[in-house]
């Protein structure tokens, strides 16, 4: 563990605003790794207290926050910049941090530092009172902050890196991961892992028990244009979708901060689950064949409207793959009706929004107990789906066992694999709630190195306590 | 070996332009949840006749003519879209297809093909000035393309799969790969296998000869960037540079097609060699780290520009890493003198540009004898590196030995990792020639596969002639 005055380093930087010259140096070391076939020893590339799998936000903050607290954390991406779905998949919404009503907050921590940090660079267009939003970011400067965030909280980054395989020592205990990038395969010991790889690759290549549900939400590849006209485009759609071949849905969109450009939420891949390789490979082209019958389609029937591809995302965007089985798995009952949890960790009020396999559109869930079916270029169909009680709910909430799987002592995760039932999972997969996960996951995974135990032998009083200190919004 | 008639389909494809409602089918049998905790013997997923590596433009270039000769090809992309540095790097500049006397065409095949149906979805400018324009791309747009190039073809995609190691059987010959992807690893079984992968992962694993310039040409971040002015920006980095800690370069750009973007390359990471891990991971912070010094700068010191950031790339844009021994070293003079080769299978006009790492700006040197030193903000020196002489070459040619790996039987590289001395690579690297070096690898593949030989064995001459008959330029 570390020992160093990070926090009072921090918040120099946080409250910079513009013109941060100086990020602190890079601590790469440029050693070259030979290879030759016949070079079976894989080499240990690094040891640390804590390893996160998938550099999401939800990876980022998990990182940062056992990183603030003292443990030694790498983190493992794929990709070549951290922030997952709200990056390299465009999807630049955050919903609201408020409650149901709009009168309490009910989330705070990581995600609102953000807020603040991106507003310093006009990155941030705050939203009305809205179900559908709270805030709307720009994309491209979230992986520069989240790029800063990893820096200065002095975290280990392996870019362009594949999580490959568990290395369990001969009593069965998960001591390392493989990692596979530009060096080769190599070692990444440490004492605690957090899968937040959004399929629960670690979870599922060590043997913990998964399931998936019936119907998968589908994945959607986001676009940004220039000159988007919201309205024409979907006249032209209800006229013309069949001649192009595009999947009925549910169409959605948001300006970019600070751009002209237009992100068009506009696709779906139904039939596909993404945590399979050949699945995924099939959803990027078809997203982006999509995204290709659209614009097709506005050049031939909306020529005025000079619509202009400007860009595609790096990873398309996936609602649902795989969860893990965990300690408690959160009920449809539980979220509809905002249960509240001891050991909650993460509040959320997003409603419950249930992307159909089966049919065109959406069905909104929400806790007052109204729903609404809402397909584009048909009328609304409102109704309710329990009776009326006295007082509704306006948040619902997680709890922190739903994020520890029972087969290891030192592995946790967090992110969309978590324990959830089909509708419950519809209104938690949102980003403001994973991003908690995030923040909880990396307090635990402290709390457990700091004492020396099992996850989930932590006590969740001090974990939700510890989430507080560190900011967060612990009801 | 496959036996259709695939180009009967393709003319109809081709030509077909907007609303091609159809594509192929995709293949993909959807594979159940299956365990591979435990499993040692890794499967074998696929076996075909050629397997590429890499699918950038000059990988995907490789596949479509062998697979159009009839060979069943598989391509392996790291990323989720085809077409590497002009489209994951956003580098949206193709070089001149004529001499440099404007009077010659020296460059055709797929490049000339991929343009033309660019062209049909307004994603092409050519700066047409004189026949030695250049040509802007949307390389958004260009993704798509490639995606349908791929599929259209009968090529097996592997999205989102890393290269990890090559699989050789008992007796040390290549027979496969393995990659890694959501599925887990697998083996890719081939006969001939393309190394595309711009650093020769697969050479360098196989422990082939390799080396490394003395002067590597720095990486480049590229971003999309609305509201952009380029002189103002000049004389912004002029003054202000130092502040925001922007290394002094060369900055170069250009408009997206169809949108209001601009196209900047204006960063420069010295000091890595981007096919080491650590350094990649480095490399892609501290060019987003530029990136965002730059639009500070904007914002501070001239608030009335609104730059507004609108893209970032999926992965740094890389000019060289390490090269290979093959059966010829194309040296400076060869390039710089425009030499002819019997076995050419490349030719290129794009003029030499010496990225420097140990001082700010670039070197030209032209055929004609001439050169000129530039530095952003200050006058050109402009100069020769040679004397006059009575006809000055036009062009210059790039031999297929220079492709093939010494002590090798089923293997060749097509892109930038070529044999070339530090001068002539710095012309040849670009990817209007980089292009050619992937039909040919394709062609020379598919005529060794057809003849059942190694690939030094096949005639440079059948490999011109197939060339030739698939549309590309052989002089």
């Amino acid at each position: 563990m570390k020992n160093n005055s990070r926090r009072k380093f921090i918040s120099n930087i946080v409250g910079g605003g513009l013109g941060l010259g100086a990020l602190p140096l890079f601590s790469f070391n440029s050693e070259t790794r030979g290879f030759s076939p016949a070079d079976s020893e894989m080499p240990v590339i690094n040891e640390v207290d804590i390893c996160v799998l998938g550099g999401s936000c939800t990876g980022v903050f998990a990182a940062v926050r056992a990183s603030r607290l003292g443990a030694k954390v790498a983190i493992v991406e794929k990709q070549n910049a951290f922030g997952g779905v709200a990056t390299n998949s465009m999807v630049n919404i955050w919903h609201s941090l408020l409650n149901t009503e709009f009168n309490k907050q009910i989330i705070a921590g990581m995600t609102v530092e953000v807020i603040e940090r991106l507003s310093y660079r006009r990155a941030i267009l705050r939203s009305e009172k809205s179900a559908s939003a709270g805030v709307t970011f720009n994309s491209q400067e979230l992986k520069i902050e989240l790029d800063e965030l990893v820096l200065e909280s002095g975290i280990k980054p392996y870019l362009h890196t594949l999580f490959s395989e568990p290395l369990l020592d001969q009593d069965g205990n998960l001591v390392g991961v493989i990692v596979d990038n530009k060096s080769g395969r190599g070692i990444i010991k440490a004492r605690y892992f957090i899968d937040a790889t959004g399929d629960g690759d670690l979870c599922y290549r060590s043997g913990v028990k998964s399931y998936v549900s019936e119907l998968l939400q589908p994945p959607t590849t986001c676009a940004y244009f220039d000159g988007w006209n919201n309205e024409q485009f979907n006249s032209l759609l209800k006229e013309h979708w069949k001649e192009f071949n595009i999947p009925e849905g549910f169409v959605w969109g948001a300006k970019v901060p600070n751009t002209n450009s237009y992100m068009l939420a506009g696709t779906r891949i139904y039939n596909v689950n993404c945590s399979i390789a050949d699945d995924l490979t099939k959803a990027e082209m078809e997203g982006r064949r999509q995204i290709r019958a659209i614009s097709d389609m506005l050049r031939k029937y909306g020529k005025d409207l000079k619509v202009g591809l400007v860009g595609l995302p790096s990873s398309i965007g996936i609602r649902e793959t795989r969860h893990i089985k965990c300690l408690y798995q959160i009920s449809d009952n539980d979220a509809l009706y905002g249960k509240r949890f001891d050991d909650a960790i993460a509040n959320g009020s997003y409603r419950l929004d249930i992307h159909h396999q089966d049919k065109p559109g959406l069905t909104f869930k929400y806790l007052d107990g109204t729903e609404i079916y809402s397909r584009p270029g048909f009328p609304e169909e409102k109704k309710r789906w329990r009776e009326e009680i006295p007082v509704n709910p306006t948040f619902y909430q997680i709890p922190l066992r739903s994020i520890i799987p029972q087969k290891f002592d030192n592995l946790m995760l967090a992110g969309r694999m978590l324990d959830a039932s089909i509708i419950a999972f519809s209104g938690i997969r949102v980003m403001v709630n994973m991003n908690q996960l995030g923040e909880a996951a990396g307090v635990t995974s402290y709390l457990a190195l700091n004492q020396n135990k099992p996850i989930a032998k932590v006590n969740d009083k001090e974990v939700r306590n510890e989430l507080a200190k560190g900011g967060s919004l612990i009801i | 070996m496959k036996n259709h008639s695939r180009r009967k389909f393709v003319n109809s494809i081709v030509g077909g332009s907007f609303g091609i409602g159809a594509l192929p089918l995709f293949s993909f049998s959807p594979k159940a949840e299956e365990n591979i905790l435990g499993r040692r013997e890794l499967p074998v997923i696929n076996e075909v006749d050629i397997c590429v590596l890499g699918g950038s433009c000059t990988g995907v270039f490789a596949a479509v003519r062998a697979s159009r000769l009839g060979a069943h090809v598989a391509i392996v992309e790291k990323q989720n879209a085809f077409g590497g540095v002009a489209t994951n790097g956003l580098v949206n500049i193709w070089h001149s297809l004529y001499n440099t006397e404007a009077n010659k065409q020296i460059i055709a095949g797929l490049t000339a093909e991929v343009i033309e149906r660019l062209s049909k979805r307004d994603a092409v400018i050519f700066s047409d000035e004189s026949k030695r324009g250049y040509f802007t791309l949307n390389t958004q747009e260009l993704k798509i393309e490639l995606d349908e190039l791929v599929l259209t073809y009968g090529i097996t995609p592997y999205l989102h799969t890393l290269f990890s190691e090559p699989y050789l059987d008992g007796e040390g010959k290549l027979t496969g790969i393995i990659i890694d992807n959501k599925s887990g690893r697998g083996i890719i079984k081939a006969k001939y296998f393309i190394d595309a992968t711009g650093d020769g992962d697969l050479c360098f694993r196989l422990g082939l000869k390799s080396y490394v310039h003395d002067f590597l040409q720095p990486p480049t971040t590229c971003a999309y960037i609305e509201g952009f002015d380029e002189e103002k920006f000049n004389s912004l980095l002029k003054k202000y540079g130092k502040e925001f800690n922007i290394p002094e370069g060369y900055v170069w750009g250009a408009k997206v097609p169809s949108t209001n973007s601009y196209m900047l390359a204006g960063t420069r990471i010295y000091g890595v060699n981007c096919a080491t891990a650590d350094n990649l991971t480095q490399t892609e912070i501290e060019g987003r780290r530029q990136i965002r010094a730059i639009l500070d700068m904007i914002r501070k010191y001239d608030d009335k520009i609104k730059a507004g950031l609108v893209g970032l790339p999926s992965y740094v844009g890389i000019r060289e890493t390490r090269h290979f021994d093959c059966l010829y070293q194309v040296s400076d003079d060869d390039a710089l003198y425009g030499k002819n080769f019997d076995d050419a299978i490349a030719n290129g006009s794009y003029v030499f540009d010496l990225h420097h790492q140990d001082k700010p700006g670039i070197t030209f040197r032209w055929l004609d004898g001439t050169e000129r030193y530039s530095r952003p903000g200050y006058p050109d020196v402009k100069g020769r590196w040679r004397k006059e002489m009575d006809v000055n070459p036009t062009y210059y040619q790039v031999p297929l030995r220079s492709l093939i790996p010494k002590k090798t039987d089923n293997l060749i590289v097509a892109g930038r990792m070529l044999d070339a001395s530090m001068i002539s690579f710095s012309g040849v690297r670009v990817m209007v020639n980089m292009n050619q070096l992937g039909e040919a690898a394709g062609v020379t593949s598919y005529l060794a596969l057809d003849q059942n030989k190694k690939i030094t064995d096949v005639s440079s001459k059948d490999v011109r002639k197939e060339l030739a008959k698939g549309g590309s330029i052989i002089m």
